[in-house]
């Protein structure tokens, strides 16, 4: 087979499944590692925006930032919450997603990884406090300097407005986390154990964190995201 | 210390739980689960589940409080698990002194858990770590170096005693001792593979040549020790032989050294095993390590600051870009954009309507206020269907637009709602041109996929949305729309919205409504 036959193969595989892994694809995981395949991957990857994440036993697709074709866009992350959602629901989503990922990850120690679980009602009082402080910074209670936008403020309203818990109700604090965890749960980042009482990283996880999306060869692009340098790829 | 001081300076500690208990109390039940988690782990076909250390709590806690209420056991196993020896999931350092080198913080972990895919969904099971057997055998003043060695020197001493009722405990203690160096390598595999960086070198290579050069050389001594057996139970035999019969005493010993031999060729076995694994683990050990290599080089950055924080000052341009964020670590999806079926995909889920929390009122962004829009004149649409579906019902014959707007003036909140952006006269020319409306047919052939996101009249949509709470569709089965003549309908209409006043003349066809009745 031509080096150009098993880099499509790889390809298909990893568009496929958006994995592949030396135990179930020991050949093609092993052919990886040729440089030509590897070249003709490059290339892919240059033009089709994305990137192959190399980890322990299991190399991974990941779209770049901005890569709506292949990845996930805003429309889809609001349909989650709800067909009737908005913008300010996907906002969040997002935001639990990036809490759930900083308590697991934010560590400053050589290994990032800072917990092996996550219970819901820890998550659900650690939001309390971080979105509390932007409610006690708009009622000018806080004595620090501003430093939320005014549109976290209305996500922290939106949690603050939300009921603790309530038995299978989606819009209460409870009934969000286990949404905002479906939706990692779908793309097999966490699973949720222990009657959806407790979250776990799966390694699929661990590997994008500790081998992608943590280093800092990522800083400028996540800056441009923010400072809006990414908007001319934007599909919203 | 720092082991110990991860029981007795617990953090996340439940007052209403450690009340129960007498000072001490606790403590001491937390080190009787270790050792019971040990055990279990020790043992090949057993496994430590929350389940079992409730039944094993059970068992011991009439020694500390005879009335303890049964419900309680439960909390109590989850307490001391996830609470006390995990740390509530979160990692626990202590700072140890190397001198030369500094205080350095060091990660203590006494249990492990691994999470299982079972038929009753995910299971998790616990086992030692390193650093909980360490503590349990050094509490037994028992250093791990040379534990080994004196095991079998009690064992040899013993057996050439012929005391063979301790020689079959001391048999069974090298046993256990060599499983938990076959869980040590398991575990140790384990961590290679789920992250590297929880690693030492310093861990693998005292794993690797310290113990893997005591076991090859115990492996040898081992040999000798069964040589030693077999000497003894030929002895037995010599003996039996020369007496005709054996005494009680003899015949006992002769059980007790077969025993022995059973453990004594278990612990060969599992020592060889432990032996072989020492290559698997070396390889897989030098490949994390070249993968990880590039990556270690690589600095992480602080999460916190580069994208909380952002986040939390995020503008409204901003917003609607923030799936980026989630696009590294979601699967592609090639399917939305290559297949065909979202074309016939519903593009807005059938609500599962609850109730709205009451709340702060919610100012909209920008593009939120577009997409209430599009819900405003979808609910409008489907009120309007309802509405000519109630007057058809109600009349169950012919009758003119004329006399269906006129209908609609007499309600209300209604009529403003279906004429705001003339839609109830754009939705009647598209009736129009759709010529008619078959229930019946609708039906016999529709499935639940709705498609309502645009805010243009989709009748697929609203009938689903009539049938949900109206399921006999007011007893209408068809309407057709048709011009029989040029009768016009004019009115000059003023309507209210968002504070500004509309006014608009009308000019159109009076058409005729048909009605077929079930």
């Amino acid at each position: 087979m031509s080096s150009l036959n098993t880099a499509l193969r790889i390809f298909k595989k990893l568009l496929d499944r958006g994995q592949l892994d030396r135990d179930s694809d020991g050949d093609l995981f092993l052919e990886y590692r040729s440089g030509e395949v590897r070249s003709i991957l490059a290339q892919m990857e240059e033009e089709m925006e994305f990137t192959i994440v190399e980890a322990s036993s299991t190399l991974y697709l990941v779209p770049d930032s901005s890569n709506g074709l292949l990845g996930f866009v805003s429309k889809d992350l609001r349909e989650w919450v709800a067909s009737d959602a908005r913008l300010l629901d996907s906002y969040l989503l997002c935001y639990i997603v990036m809490f759930i990922l900083y308590l697991f990850y934010g560590g400053r120690n050589r290994n990032p990884k800072q917990r092996d679980y996550l219970r819901v009602s820890k998550l659900s009082e650690e939001l309390d406090q971080r979105l509390g402080l932007a409610l006690l910074e708009q009622e000018g209670a806080s004595g620090l300097e501003e430093r939320y936008g005014i549109n976290f403020i209305k996500i922290a309203e939106l949690w603050e407005s939300k009921q603790d818990y309530e038995e299978k109700a989606r819009k209460t604090k409870t009934g969000t986390i286990l949404n905002t965890c479906r939706l990692l749960e779908r793309h097999n980042l966490i699973r949720l154990v222990d009657n959806d009482r407790e979250i776990r990283c799966t390694r699929k996880l661990d590997d994008l964190m500790l081998n992608h999306y943590l280093s800092d060869s990522r800083v400028e692009e996540i800056q441009a995201l923010f400072e809006g340098g990414a908007a001319a790829h934007a599909q919203y | 210390m720092a082991a110990i001081d991860s029981i007795v300076n617990r953090y996340n500690r439940n007052m209403d739980m450690e009340r129960l208990f007498e000072r001490g109390h606790l403590d001491n039940i937390i080190f009787s689960v270790l050792v019971f988690i040990m055990e279990r782990t020790l043992s090949e076909d057993e496994e430590c589940t929350m389940d079992s250390i409730s039944t094993f709590l059970r068992e011991i806690i009439p020694a500390y409080h005879p009335d303890f209420p049964a419900e309680n056991l439960r909390p109590l196993a989850e307490y001391i698990i996830k609470d006390i020896l995990q740390n509530g999931g979160e990692a626990r350092y202590y700072p140890v002194m190397k001198y030369g080198e500094g205080l350095s913080p060091i990660r203590i972990r006494l249990i492990d858990d691994k999470l299982k895919d079972s038929e009753n969904g995910y299971t998790v099971t616990y086992q030692l770590t390193n650093q909980g057997y360490d503590l349990l055998f050094r509490t037994k003043e028992v250093e791990e170096e040379i534990s080994f060695t004196i095991e079998e020197l009690k064992l040899r001493e013993l057996i050439k005693r012929k005391n063979y009722k301790k020689a079959i405990s001391q048999s069974a203690n090298l046993r256990q001792m060599i499983r938990q160096k076959r869980n040590d390598i398991s575990q140790f595999i384990q961590k290679i593979r789920e992250n590297i960086y929880e690693v030492d070198i310093r861990e693998y290579e005292n794993l690797v040549s310290s113990t893997y050069a005591l076991l090859e050389e115990e492996y040898g001594t081992m040999n000798e020790i069964r040589d030693m057996i077999v000497l003894s139970e030929q002895r037995l035999q010599e003996e039996e032989r020369a007496r005709g019969q054996l005494d009680e005493e003899m015949k006992k010993a002769r059980r007790e050294i077969a025993i022995i031999r059973r453990n004594i060729i278990d612990t060969i076995d599992e020592q060889k095993q432990v032996i072989l694994e020492r290559h698997s683990l070396a390889q897989i050990y030098k490949e994390m390590i070249e993968d990880s290599f590039a990556l270690s080089l690589a600095r992480v950055y602080n999460f916190e600051q580069e994208i909380l924080v952002p986040l939390e000052k995020c503008g409204e341009e901003t917003i609607p870009r923030l799936w980026q964020l989630l696009n590294p670590l979601f699967k592609p999806s090639m399917d939305k954009n290559l297949s065909l079926l979202p074309l016939y995909d519903r593009q807005a889920r059938i609500r599962n309507e609850e109730e709205t929390a009451e709340g702060v009122a919610m100012e909209e962004l920008q593009e939120d206020r577009e997409w209430l829009e599009i819900n405003r004149i979808n609910e409008a649409q489907v009120a309007l269907v309802q509405a000519l579906l109630i007057m058809a019902g109600s009349k169950g014959s012919s009758f003119r637009f004329s006399e269906f707007y006129a209908y609609l003036q007499s309600q209300g909140d209604l009529f403003t709602q279906v004429v705001q952006g003339e839609l109830l006269f754009k939705s009647m020319l598209k009736l129009y041109d759709l010529n008619s409306i078959d229930i019946l047919a609708w039906q016999k052939g529709h499935d639940e996929v709705v498609a309502n996101a645009t805010g243009e009249l989709d009748l697929n949509y609203c009938l689903h949305r009539i049938e949900f709470g109206q399921p006999d569709m007011y007893g209408v089965s068809r309407i057709q729309i048709k011009k029989p003549d040029e009768e016009m309908l004019e009115d000059d209409l003023s309507y209210s919205h968002k504070d500004a006043v509309f006014s608009r003349h009308i000019l159109i066809s009076d058409f005729l409504i048909e009605v077929d009745i079930v």
